[in-house]
C-alpha cells in the first residue's frame, strides 16, 4: 500500500511540475511586461528551472515504482491463483489453465495502464482545478465544469468505441471461418468448396470492418470534443480574467490541465479489453470446492478394462476414481511434461527413485533407447521450450513417469493411444507384467479384452456392463455361464456392490 | 504519402498557430473582441481533429480489411488454423496503432514543428534559434537510448521468459502435481521465480525509462531556456508581450509531435512486426495450375517418391502401383509407413519429387486438380466439421443435392439415427470444428458426405482409428455401402475394414 501511494504521489508530483513549468512561465512572462525590479522575478525563476528538471525525475520516479508495485501484486496474486487452483480439481482442461495464466498477466496491465493513469490524473486535475479556483473563483469554477465535462464525456466515448470494436460476435464468426479455411482446407480443395467458403469469410470480415468503421467515428468525436471543450473553457476563462496577470495563469494552467486528461481515453479503452480477464480471475476465487463424487463401483486388484463409446463418461468415472482413491496414481490426458529434464520430470513421482527403478520404469515403457540417444540423455530438457519429443515418445514419458510412482492403484487413460499397434501392445504386456498383483484400470479402445481380468463397459454415464471379459454380450453373440453382467442406473449414485472391495 | 493526410496536418499546424496568435492577443490586450475568433478557431481545429483522425483510422480499419481479404485466400497453405485466425483478429488490430497512431505521426513530426518555427522566428529570432537547437535533440537521444536499451533488453529477454514461463508451466502442469501429490512445494518456488522475475525485469525497466526521462527533460528544458530570457528582456522593455507569449504557447507545441512520436514508436514497430508477417504469407508461392483434364480410369503410381520438407527419410520410396477401375486396395503398414502419403498424392495434395501419377494415362502434374477432384470422394482420418448446419456440412461437395439424396446418404451412412435426435435435425448448426459429437458421428457424418458426392473414386483413410468396437462396426457397415461398383483405396489398420478390400498393399517405411 506504501509503495501504490509512493508510485501514486511521484506520477502526481510529475504532473503537477507540468503544469507548474507552463504556469510559473506565464507568470514570469506576463509579470516581466510590467517592468518590476528583477529581484520580484527571482522565485519565478527558479521555479520554471526547477519544474522543468523535477518533471521528468518525478515521471521516471513513478514508472518505476509502478512498474515495481504491479509486478509485486502480480507475483502476490499468482501464489494466490496457484494455491485456489490446487483446491479446485475442477480445473483440469489445459486451454482453461492457460488462460488463467494470461489473466493473471493481464491484472499488471490493469493496474499499470488503467488504476495508476486514472488516479493520478484525477487527483492532479483536482489539484489545478484548486489551484485556478483560488486565482478566480469564477473563472475556476468554469475551468473545474470544463475537466469534469471532459473527463466523462471523452473515456466514456473511448470505453464505448472500444466496445463497438471488442463485439465478440462478429470476431468468433471471422475466427470460426478462418479456422474452418485453414483446418478444413484440404476437404475444401477435395470438395471443390474452397470458393464458397471464401465467399462465406469475406462477409464475416466485412462486419468486422463495419464495426470498426463504427468505432473510428466514435472515438473521433471524442477526441474532436476533447479539443472543443478545451478551447472553450480557456476563452470563457479569459473572458472572466480582471488583468493581464490572471489571465496568462489561468489560460496556461488551463490548457495544462486539460492535457493531464489524455490518459484518461486511454485508460478507459483499456479498462474494457482488460475487464472480463480481471473478473475470471476473481471469479476463480469465488468459486465454491468441488464436492467428491461416490462411485458406484468397487475396484478389484488385478487388470480392468474400462470401455464405451467416446462420450460415454470414461474419462469422468476415472476422475471420480482418482478422488475418491487417495492412494491413488492417475495418468490423463491432461498430463503435463514439465520444461526440466527427463529424470526429474520422472522422480516427480518419486523423489527418492534409484537409478535402477528409473531405467525399470523407462524399459517398461519401451523409452529406454530412446532416451539414451537423446543429446544429454537423462538429463535432456524436454517439455516446452525444450529438446522436442515425438507424441508417442512423450506419452511413453508419461506413462513411465506413472510406472516409476508404483502406486496401489494405478489409473490408465487411453495410455497407448498414439502408439502403433504393435508397440502398443509390447508396452501394455509390460505394464501388465510389471503390476502384478496390483489394481490398474485402463480406459481403453482396444479391441482385445481378453488380456485384462475384468471389463466395465460405460455409456452415456452409466455402467452398462460389468465382469470379465468373455461374458460381455456382443450382438449376436451369446455366452453360457456368465452372471456377473448387470445393469446400473447411474454409476455415480450407486453404492458398491462387488464382494472383492478395495475401495476407502 | 497521402495527399489528404498532409493537408489536413498542415492545416491543424496553421490553425496552431492562429490560436496561439490569438490566445497571446487576448491575455496581453484583454481585448474581449478576440475571444469570438479564438473561440472559432478552437472550433475549426476541433473540426480538423476530427477530420484527421476519422480518416487514419478508416484508413487503418481499410488496409486490415483488405489485408484480411487477401490473407484469407493464403488460408488453405497455413499450418495451424489456431495461429492463423489470431492474425486475422488480434493480430491485424496492431495496424490499429501503426496505421492510426504512428504512420499519421510520422506525418505530423515532419510537417508541424517547421510551420510552428517559421511563426517563432517571426516573433523572437533567439528563440526560434534554441528550439531548432534543443529539437534534433529529441530523435537523437531517443535512437541512441533506445538502441542501448534495445541490447540490454534483448540480453535479458530470454531470461525473464523462462522465468515468467514458469508459472505458465506449473499452472498448466497442476494436474499432474495434483496426481502426484506435489502440490505442496510449489506456492515457494512460483513466489521465488515471480521475486527473481520482477528484479530481473527491474533492472531491464531502469535503462528502458531513461530514454523517456531524457526526453522529458529536453522537452521541458527547452521550455524554461526559452522562457526566461524572454522574461528578463521584457523586463528591459526589449520586447512585446504578445510576442512573448506566441513564443511560450508555441515552443512546446513544437516539440509535441516528435514526443508523440516518441511514445508510438513502440506501437509502430508491433505493427511493422505484423505487417511483417502478413506480407510473408502473401509472398509464399501459390501452387500452379494444371490445365489438361481427365477422368477416372486405371491409375498408375510410376516409381514416386516423395520426401517431406525437413525430413531426411523419404515419406514415400519408389512406390509402384496400379489400380483399375472397379478395383477396392486396402493399404496397410505402421503409422508412417506413408499410407496417408498415398492418398494425399492422388488428391494433389502433395507432388512426388520424383515419378509420375497417371491417371487414365493423363500425368496428374498437368491436371486441373479442381477439375480432377471432382472425381474422388475423401474421408480423412479425423474430418473436419465446418461451423454451420449438418445439412451445409453434408452438402459442402455437392450444394444442389436434394432434400431426399441428403437424407438417403445419412440413411446409407449409419448417421440418420443420430441427426434425428439433435435439437435442430439437419439444421443443427454445429459449434467450432463440430463441437458436441462423438469421433464415431463425425465418421459417419464425413461418410454420408462421401456418398452425397457419389464420385467413381473413394479414398478411406482410417475411418475406424480410435473408434471403439462398436463404433467400429457401424463404419464398416456403412463403407461397405458406399464402395459398391467404386474404385477405392482404403488405409486400413484394423482386419474389419480390410477385409472390404480386393487386395492388399503392405508399406513399410515408405515401401511397398
Amino acid at each position: 500500500m506504501k509503495a501504490v501511494i509512493g508510485a501514486v504521489a511521484s506520477g502526481v508530483a510529475g504532473e503537477i511540475c507540468g503544469v507548474g513549468l507552463v504556469v510559473a512561465a506565464a507568470w514570469l512572462i506576463t509579470r516581466a511586461a510590467e517592468q518590476p525590479p528583477i529581484s520580484a522575478l527571482g522565485l519565478a525563476i527558479v521555479a520554471v528551472r526547477g519544474f522543468a528538471i523535477f518533471r521528468g525525475v518525478f515521471r521516471y520516479a513513478e514508472r518505476l515504482t509502478g512498474h515495481n508495485v504491479a509486478l509485486r501484486a502480480v507475483a502476490d496474486l499468482r501464489v494466490r491463483v496457484y494455491e485456489t487452483l490446487v483446491h479446485q480439481p475442477k480445473y483440469r482442461d489445459a486451454d482453461a489453465l492457460k488462460r488463467m495464466v494470461a489473466d493473471v498477466d493481464s491484472v499488471q496491465d490493469m493496474l499499470l495502464r488503467v488504476q495508476f493513469p486514472t488516479v493520478i490524473a484525477l487527483v492532479s486535475s483536482v489539484v489545478s482545478i484548486t489551484a485556478c479556483v483560488l486565482v478566480q473563483p469564477d473563472a475556476g469554477f468554469v475551468v473545474a465544469t470544463g475537466i469534469v465535462l471532459t473527463a466523462t464525456v471523452v473515456p466514456a466515448a473511448a470505453a464505448l468505441a472500444a466496445r463497438r470494436t471488442g463485439k465478440l460476435a462478429a470476431h468468433a464468426a471471422l475466427t470460426e471461418h478462418t479456422l474452418d479455411l485453414v483446418d478444413g482446407a484440404r476437404e475444401l480443395a477435395a470438395a471443390g468448396a474452397t470458393e464458397a467458403a471464401l465467399e462465406h469469410a469475406d462477409l464475416s470480415a466485412d462486419a468486422v470492418h463495419c464495426l470498426e468503421r463504427r468505432s473510428s467515428r466514435i472515438s473521433s468525436f471524442a477526441l474532436a470534443a476533447g479539443v472543443l471543450l478545451q478551447g472553450l473553457t480557456v476563452t470563457v476563462a479569459l473572458s472572466l480574467a480582471p488583468n493581464e496577470i490572471t489571465a496568462a495563469v489561468l489560460a496556461f494552467a488551463t490548457l495544462a490541465a486539460f492535457e493531464l486528461l489524455m490518459p484518461l481515453a486511454d485508460a478507459a479503452q483499456r479498462w474494457v479489453e482488460l475487464r472480463p480477464a480481471a473478473q475470471r480471475v476473481t471469479a476463480l476465487f469465488d468459486t465454491t470446492v468441488h464436492k467428491r463424487q461416490n462411485v458406484g463401483f468397487t475396484l478389484t486388484p488385478g487388470t480392468t478394462a474400462v470401455i464405451g463409446a467416446s462420450g460415454a463418461g470414461k474419462t469422468t468415472l476415472l476422475a471420480a476414481l482418482a478422488e475418491q482413491q487417495p492412494e491413488a496414481r492417475a495418468l490423463t490426458h491432461d498430463a503435463h511434461l514439465f520444461r526440466a529434464s527427463v529424470r526429474a520430470n520422472l522422480v516427480l513421482a518419486k523423489p527418492d527413485a534409484t537409478e535402477e527403478q528409473i531405467r525399470e520404469a523407462l524399459r517398461q515403457a519401451a523409452l529406454l533407447d530412446v532416451v539414451g540417444e537423446l543429446p544429454d540423455g537423462l538429463e535432456t530438457v524436454v517439455g516446452e521450450g525444450g529438446h522436442g519429443l515425438s507424441g508417442g515418445q512423450e506419452q511413453r514419458l508419461l506413462l513411465a513417469r506413472a510406472l516409476l510412482a508404483d502406486p496401489p492403484v494405478l489409473l490408465l487413460d487411453e495410455p497407448t493411444e498414439r502408439l502403433d499397434g504393435e508397440l502398443a501392445d509390447a508396452v501394455l504386456d509390460a505394464v501388465f507384467a510389471a503390476r502384478t498383483g496390483r489394481t490398474t484400470v485402463v480406459v481403453t479402445h482396444d479391441t482385445r479384452l481378453d488380456r485384462f481380468d475384468r471389463v466395465v463397459e460405460l455409456d452415456g454415464g452409466r455402467i452398462v456392463y460389468e465382469g470379465e471379459p468373455q461374458c460381455r454380450s456382443e450382438p449376436g453373440i451369446s455366452w453360457s455361464g456368465c452372471t456377473s453382467s448387470r445393469q446400473s442406473d447411474g454409476w455415480d449414485k450407486r453404492s458398491p456392490s462387488s464382494p472383492c472391495s478395495s475401495s476407502g | 504519402m497521402n495527399p489528404a493526410r498532409i493537408v489536413l496536418v498542415a492545416a491543424q499546424g496553421i490553425l496552431i498557430v492562429v490560436q496561439a496568435e490569438l490566445l497571446a492577443r487576448a491575455i496581453a490586450h484583454l481585448d474581449p473582441l478576440v475571444l469570438p475568433w479564438l473561440a472559432v478557431t478552437v472550433a475549426a481545429r476541433a473540426v480538423v481533429s476530427w477530420a484527421y483522425s476519422l480518416h487514419n483510422q478508416r484508413g487503418a480499419a481499410k488496409r486490415k480489411a483488405d489485408l484480411r481479404v487477401e490473407l484469407l485466400r493464403r488460408a488453405e497453405s497455413r499450418p495451424s488454423g489456431g495461429e492463423f485466425a489470431t492474425l486475422l483478429t488480434k493480430g491485424l488490430d496492431a495496424l490499429d496503432p501503426y496505421y492510426g497512431g504512428y504512420v499519421p505521426q510520422l506525418t505530423a513530426a515532419v510537417v508541424i514543428p517547421p510551420i510552428v518555427l517559421l511563426r517563432l522566428g517571426f516573433a523572437d529570432l533567439t528563440s526560434m534559434v534554441i528550439v531548432l537547437v534543443t529539437l534534433p535533440l529529441v530523435p537523437v537521444f531517443g535512437a541512441l537510448i533506445g538502441l542501448r536499451t534495445r541490447d540490454v533488453t534483448e540480453r535479458q529477454w530470454e531470461m525473464l521468459n523462462r522465468l515468467g514461463g514458469h508459472f505458465r508451466d506449473v499452472v498448466v502442469g497442476l494436474p499432474t502435481l495434483r496426481a502426484f501429490n506435489r502440490t505442496e512445494h510449489q506456492a515457494g518456488v512460483i513466489r521465488t521465480m515471480a521475486d527473481a522475475h520482477r528484479q530481473v525485469t527491474m533492472g531491464a525497466l531502469r535503462v528502458a525509462f531513461l530514454s523517456g526521462l531524457v526526453l522529458e527533460l529536453v522537452c521541458s528544458l527547452a521550455v524554461a531556456l526559452v522562457a526566461v530570457p524572454i522574461g528578463l528582456r521584457l523586463l528591459d522593455g526589449g520586447m512585446s508581450l504578445e510576442a512573448a507569449l506566441v513564443v511560450l504557447v508555441l515552443t512546446p507545441e513544437a516539440f509535441l509531435p516528435l514526443r508523440a512520436l516518441g511514445t508510438r514508436f513502440h506501437a509502430g514497430a508491433e505493427g511493422l512486426a505484423v505487417l511483417a508477417r502478413a506480407e510473408r504469407v502473401l509472398a509464399e508461392p501459390r501452387p500452379r495450375r494444371g490445365k489438361t483434364t481427365t477422368v477416372l480410369g486405371e491409375i498408375r503410381l510410376d516409381d514416386v517418391t516423395v520426401t517431406y520438407p525437413g525430413r531426411s527419410r523419404p515419406a514415400l520410396h519408389r512406390v509402384s502401383l496400379v489400380v483399375e477401375p472397379g478395383e477396392r486396395v486396402a493399404v496397410t503398414g505402421p503409422s508412417g509407413a506413408g499410407k496417408s502419403t498415398l492418398l494425399h498424392l492422388l488428391l494433389g495434395f502433395v507432388t512426388p519429387d520424383s515419378g509420375r501419377i497417371l491417371v487414365n494415362g493423363v500425368d496428374l502434374a498437368d491436371v486441373d486438380l479442381h477439375h480432377w477432384r471432382r472425381e474422388l470422394a475423401w474421408v480423412p482420418q479425423s474430418p473436419h466439421l465446418f461451423a454451420m448446419s449438418i445439412a451445409d456440412n453434408l452438402r459442402l461437395g455437392l450444394p444442389d443435392a436434394s432434400d431426399d439424396a441428403l437424407r438417403a446418404a445419412a440413411h446409407a451412412a449409419g448417421a440418420e439415427e443420430f441427426i434425428a435426435e439433435l435439437r435442430d435435425g439437419y439444421d443443427t448448426v454445429l459449434g467450432e470444428r463440430g463441437t458436441g459429437l462423438s469421433s464415431g458421428q463425425r465418421q459417419r457424418l464425413a461418410l454420408a458426405r462421401a456418398y452425397l458426392r457419389d464420385a467413381p473414386l473413394v479414398l478411406l483413410d482410417e475411418p475406424t482409428a480410435r473408434l471403439d468396437p462398436r463404433s467400429e462396426s457401424a463404419i464398416v457397415t456403412a463403407a461397405e455401402s458406399l464402395l459398391v461398383g467404386r474404385t477405392s483405396l482404403i488405409v486400413a489398420h484394423r482386419p474389419a475394414l480390410r477385409a472390404l478390400a480386393d487386395r492388399t498393399l503392405h508399406l513399410h517405411q515408405g515401401r511397398a
